[in-house]
């Protein structure tokens, strides 16, 4: 009896066996071909394999920015204007940078003529206007859109008593306009580089059901410079050239798989992938690899400790002038970063900071003369909370805490998950280690420094206050003239460096390795849009 | 026979009740917020407290924990896990995806741990103290002490970076659609886990057969005649099968935990990295339903456990 039990467990088993495998053999559609790839080879698909370092969840303009589905919307959906590879912005959809009224309330773009979308349909500024509407409207619960609040008739859309925004209009199918409240030479930086929905699909669904809509899941139709085929849970995303785009695509197909990073160097060296985000950490690895170059930009953002100046002891600027001296910034560049970065001293980049910035070069002795002269009580221990799991922060952390400690400043370490961060900042912090952001245009350093933009209203979240900073900054921005924007921009990077509304870490560089087969491949320091131009790129 | 099988299916449930409940108090009271972890704390700005608020109320966080248990249950009886608050896909879809490449991967690995480790525990019972016997005894315990994750990588870097025989990661080449090159994918992976799952059995088929031929019986049988397979594998063998269920038993929890390990290490797109995902990102409906997944996947196994028992050893049925 027993025995032909057994028996017929093992045929049980072996039928299970058998199943799995026809499952496996009927999951795969022969019709497509393709041989099996010789490993070591190259990966054998044919296409571009480019690195993904998360999951993607949702290609959505409306849900809050997640790095990994940036990058698969860069690719397509398109914008007006967008920043290219050195931050500047150039046009897309429109054929110059928009057209500045004399008041600088009011911005008129001329669309590129003759645009389709991917799926044959026309693209005119009707989707423009339709887009710009959805971002703005509370209704649609679009996670930015306090960014659309400077744009006129967007409040009564707020209010529930418009519709539509007066600000934003189309006279004819190639214009779009947009009008601001009072002068916003920031907004163009700000909102222009919105990627555009089709309204022919998107138009007819209540603005408070479309962030819902399966549209985001799987996007249909685009304009960017490829088309979305499908994303494999957790495997792959599969991109097709978009036919339709302005210029012929380079490389036909296009394969975004979220692996760890470890996974992603290991195919770097196999060749199953072709375009690598690395950590300055990995660089003597990569390096090694045949076949494989390596490139580095600079990002638009830097790593920072924010000071929590709600609470009295930090609020003594000399305090964190001190702060600043204590820590041997440049050592931790070379040293953590292997030198893939830079020391700022100011929250502004690019042209708009001054040559005379004081650069606070380490001088742990000028910092215990500022802490005494601010009278710092060095018995209370000051907390550094961070989110832990990237290197450099992790180790720029331990050497904060020493150097601290070496001028009276007690340091203790606190990790913290992402989630309990953004509570800390509203709950009370002393110290908080993050990074990020994008600060290439001036315009957009307020949100981190302005008076009325403290968190959770903005992203002030050391609680920064200083009304001549603001001044400039409002200046600035209400004047339409480049050169004195620019020269208004420069006090304010002055004020703010004097000031130390933040301690300024560094400005990490992006490192990316790519396969010598990639022809074009031009490195971008913004990893949220790291492709602009792959378009022009070509597989050998 | 039919009360004690009914018996054991009612304990089941009312465990299972239990886990629920356990399940959902702890999930809620781990830190964190999930729909303050939608948002990248580099870029604050882009979740204003309007958008959180709203987003609460949608997801149904406002309301108290017992009211939110009792939705979730009286939907969970019909079927529905409800929604992820990451992909807004629902659990049931999202669990269902990965259970393919999971179970693929888990079912082959546990027919290999049985192929490779019962034959080894058999051979290394009769040649104690062999050449064979050390041989397996060395795999056995570096099989279980050292890390999934460091022979995956050590497997990578062999097979894949030095000797390029095998795909590096994942279940396919992205746009290849053939079985040789899945076969290849699952190589690695399933053989790594079969192997470590191999070891405890190999072990315990050892002992249990050693202890077996050192009874009375068996010499008894050997008098008789018996061929000396026969009573290895029909005296022997059979009589150790008692312990080796429960280890086979547990073993497929163990191996969805090495699962977890070896699939995101080999970037399989299974369970596995369901589960950590959801875990990282606070998204409850998920982390409740995969340790549900988890849960019953236990229950059953220890039921078919206690059922087979019985069938091996009919003095179980009357305990």
């Amino acid at each position: 009896m027993f025995t032909s039990r057994k028996r017929s467990l093992a045929k049980a088993a072996v039928g299970l066996a058998l199943t799995l495998s026809a499952v496996a053999a009927c999951s795969s559609d022969p019709s497509q071909g393709g041989g099996t790839p010789g490993a070591g080879s190259g990966s054998g698909n044919g296409a571009l394999n480019v690195y993904l370092y998360q999951k993607p969840k949702l290609f959505s303009p409306l849900a809050p920015n997640n790095g990994p589905d940036q990058v698969v919307m860069s690719l397509v959906f398109d914008s007006l204007v967008a920043p290219d590879n050195d931050f500047k912005l150039q046009p897309r959809m429109a054929q110059e940078l928009p057209q500045q009224s004399a008041d600088g309330t009011t911005y008129t773009f001329k669309l590129r003529p003759g645009l389709k979308w991917s799926d044959g349909e026309p693209f005119t500024a009707q989707d423009v206007l339709f887009t710009y509407n959805l971002m703005a409207n509370p209704k649609a619960g679009a996670a930015s859109a306090g960014n659309y609040a400077g744009v006129e008739g967007v409040d009564a859309l707020a209010a529930g008593t418009a519709q539509t925004a007066s600000g934003f209009s189309a006279p004819d199918d190639n214009t779009f306009v947009i009008k601001t409240t009072k002068p916003d030479a920031g907004i163009v930086a700000l909102i222009g580089a919105t990627p555009i929905l089709p309204k022919h699909i998107l138009g007819s669904v209540a603005v408070d059901q479309v962030a819902k809509n399966a549209f985001f899941s799987k996007p249909t139709a685009g304009t960017g410079p490829y088309r979305f085929v499908s994303y494999q849970t957790d495997q792959y995303v599969e991109l097709q050239a978009n036919p339709e785009f302005r210029t012929p695509v380079g490389i036909p197909r296009v394969f975004l798989k979220p692996v760890t990073s470890d996974v992603a160097t290991a195919q770097l060296g196999t060749g199953e992938m072709d375009v690598v985000q690395v950590s300055p950490t990995d660089l003597p690895t990569v390096g090694k690899m045949a076949n494989v170059s390596v490139s580095a930009a600079d990002s638009p953002g830097f790593t920072r400790i924010a000071v929590n100046q709600a609470q009295p002891r930090f609020a003594d600027p000399r305090v964190r002038q001190a702060l600043m001296y204590a820590i041997d910034r440049k050592k931790i560049v070379d040293s953590v970063l292997g030198g893939k970065g830079t020391v700022p001293a100011t929250s502004f980049m690019g042209d708009v900071v001054p040559n005379s910035l004081n650069q606070y070069e380490y001088n742990p002795q000028k910092a215990k003369d500022l802490l005494a002269q601010a009278g710092w009580d060095s018995g209370k221990p000051v907390q550094l909370e961070w989110v832990p799991g990237q290197r450099d922060r992790d180790t720029t952390a331990t050497i904060v805490q020493s150097q601290l400690q070496a001028v009276g400043v007690k340091v203790e370490l606190k990790q913290v998950q992402a989630s309990q961060l953004l509570e800390s900042y509203t709950g009370g912090y002393d110290l908080a280690m993050f990074g990020g952001g994008t600060y290439t245009d001036p315009s957009q350093v307020p949100q981190i420094v302005g008076c009325d933009k403290f968190y959770p209203k903005g992203s002030n979240v050391p609680h920064f206050c200083d009304k001549t900073l603001d001044e400039l900054t409002g200046k600035a921005n209400a004047t339409s003239d480049a050169a004195a924007r620019q020269d208004l921009y420069r006090q304010a990077a002055a004020r703010e460096n004097e000031q130390a509304a933040y301690l300024w870490m560094y400005n990490p560089q992006t490192v990316w390795a790519s396969n010598n087969r990639v022809q074009g491949f031009k490195a971008s320091g913004d990893i949220t849009r790291p492709f602009t131009g792959i378009e022009n790129w070509h597989l050998n | 026979m039919g009360t004690f099988v009914l018996r054991r299916i009612l304990v089941n449930i009312l465990v299972f009740l239990a886990i629920t409940v356990g399940i959902f108090a702890l999930v809620h009271a781990a830190p964190g917020d999930p729909v303050r972890m939608m948002i990248n704390p580099d870029q604050v700005s882009s979740g204003s407290q309007e958008f959180i608020a709203r987003q609460r109320h949608e997801l149904g966080l406002d309301r108290s924990l017992p009211v939110q248990y009792w939705d979730w249950l009286r939907n969970a009886v019909t079927g529905d896990l409800g929604y992820s608050y990451v992909s807004r896909q629902s659990v049931t879809s999202a669990i269902s995806e990965r259970l393919g490449p999971t179970v693929e991967l888990m079912g082959i690995a546990l027919l290999l741990s049985l192929v490779i480790g019962i034959p080894l525990g058999i051979l290394s019972a009769v040649r104690r103290n062999s050449w064979l016997d050390y041989g397996t005894t060395v795999f056995g315990l570096g099989a279980i002490s050292i890390p999934p994750f460091f022979l995956g990588i050590v497997a990578i870097y062999t097979f894949s970076l030095k000797l390029s025989w095998l795909p590096s990661a994942g279940m396919t080449t992205p746009g290849v659609h053939s079985p040789g090159d899945q076969f290849k994918h699952l190589l690695m992976p399933a053989l790594l886990l079969g192997l470590i799952a191999a070891a405890p059995i190999m072990r315990y088929v050892r002992s249990g057969v050693i202890g077996e031929l050192g009874e009375d019986y068996t010499r008894t049988a050997e008098a008789k005649g018996a061929s000396w397979s026969r009573v290895v594998l029909r005296h022997a063998f059979r009589n150790s099968l008692v312990p080796l269920i429960t280890v086979v038993a547990m073993s497929v929890p163990a191996l969805m935990g090495g699962a977890v390990v070896i699939e995101q290490v080999f970037a399989w797109p299974g369970m596995g990295q369901l589960t950590i995902s959801s875990v990282n990102q606070n998204d409850y409906p998920v982390v409740i339903g995969v340790s549900l997944y988890v849960a019953v996947l236990v229950l059953i196994c220890n039921l078919l456990a206690d059922l087979l028992y019985a069938v091996a050893d009919p003095r179980v049925r009357l305990g």
